[in-house]
């Protein structure tokens, strides 16, 4: 795998986590709810961007279930910062993706 | 509780794809030329992509307002291989074995986690109590 895909499929992980934060904040929170919804969407935005360069990159079939790692990078963003408790049916789910992502990332290039 | 909500879900399954091949499309109309990104919002199906994302928020929305995340989940990340079949189909993309095994196995993961955060929306107070 090339550094230019990596670091756009991290790109797009990294801004899709963020704007799942922000709008999971936005939700949760009595106040300032508006602030998060729009950081979210600038998320989305800014996503977007790293999305169409791994779309440049990569074949349709390949980039999609790879940019599936934003469900392992949300899953540890809700366990760290807001305390959820992940139970052992949930890292089971992220051991599947991870090891998935590590089958297409093999043949994918 | 209704019934579970198969023609939503039918519609947000269909939608996840036309998504992709809007974006697909759009990547390669925009690849010629030099100048990609400002070629890309000046492709139709970039909007049009954008459009159906909107359209695909509400119809999730909508489905989570008839029916249990659990159920919905496992169904919903059925899209991962639908989309490797539609860019089989109309990009003649060549997936391996292992890239279709790999896919499976994430959809599986993705079903799990989804259905597994269920239980975290009672979270959502101590949450509040941290933040405010």
């Amino acid at each position: 795998m090339s550094f230019a895909v990596i670091s756009a499929v991290f790109g797009c992980v990294v801004f899709e986590t963020c704007q799942q934060i922000a709008f999971s904040l936005s939700g949760r929170l009595k106040a300032q709810k508006w602030r998060w919804l729009i950081l979210g969407a600038v998320c989305y935005l800014v996503e977007l961007f790293f999305w169409f360069r791994v779309l440049e990159l990569l074949p349709l079939g390949i980039a999609v279930p790879l940019i599936s790692a934003n469900y392992i990078t949300v899953s540890l963003a809700s366990h760290f910062l807001f305390g959820e408790h992940l139970d052992v049916r949930h890292w089971g789910g992220i051991a599947c993706i991870v090891l998935g992502m590590v089958f297409i990332a093999q043949q994918g290039m | 509780m209704k019934g579970f909500p198969f023609k939503l879900m039918l519609a947000l399954l269909l939608i996840d794809v036309a998504v992709m091949v809007c974006n697909k499309v759009t990547e390669l109309n925009s690849a010629v030329g030099d100048n990609f990104y400002g070629n890309l919002v000046f492709q139709p199906t970039f909007w049009l992509g954008l459009l159906l994302s909107l359209l695909q928020l509400w119809t999730w929305t909508s489905i989570l307002a008839r029916t249990r995340l659990s159920l919905a989940y496992p169904v919903a990340s059925l899209s991962y291989p639908l989309t490797m079949l539609a860019a089989q189909c109309f990009f003649a993309e060549k997936l391996s074995l292992l890239v279709w095994l790999g896919g499976a196995l994430i959809t599986f993961g993705v079903a799990i986690v989804g259905s597994a955060s269920e239980e975290k929306r009672e979270a959502k107070r101590t949450v509040q109590e941290r933040f405010e």
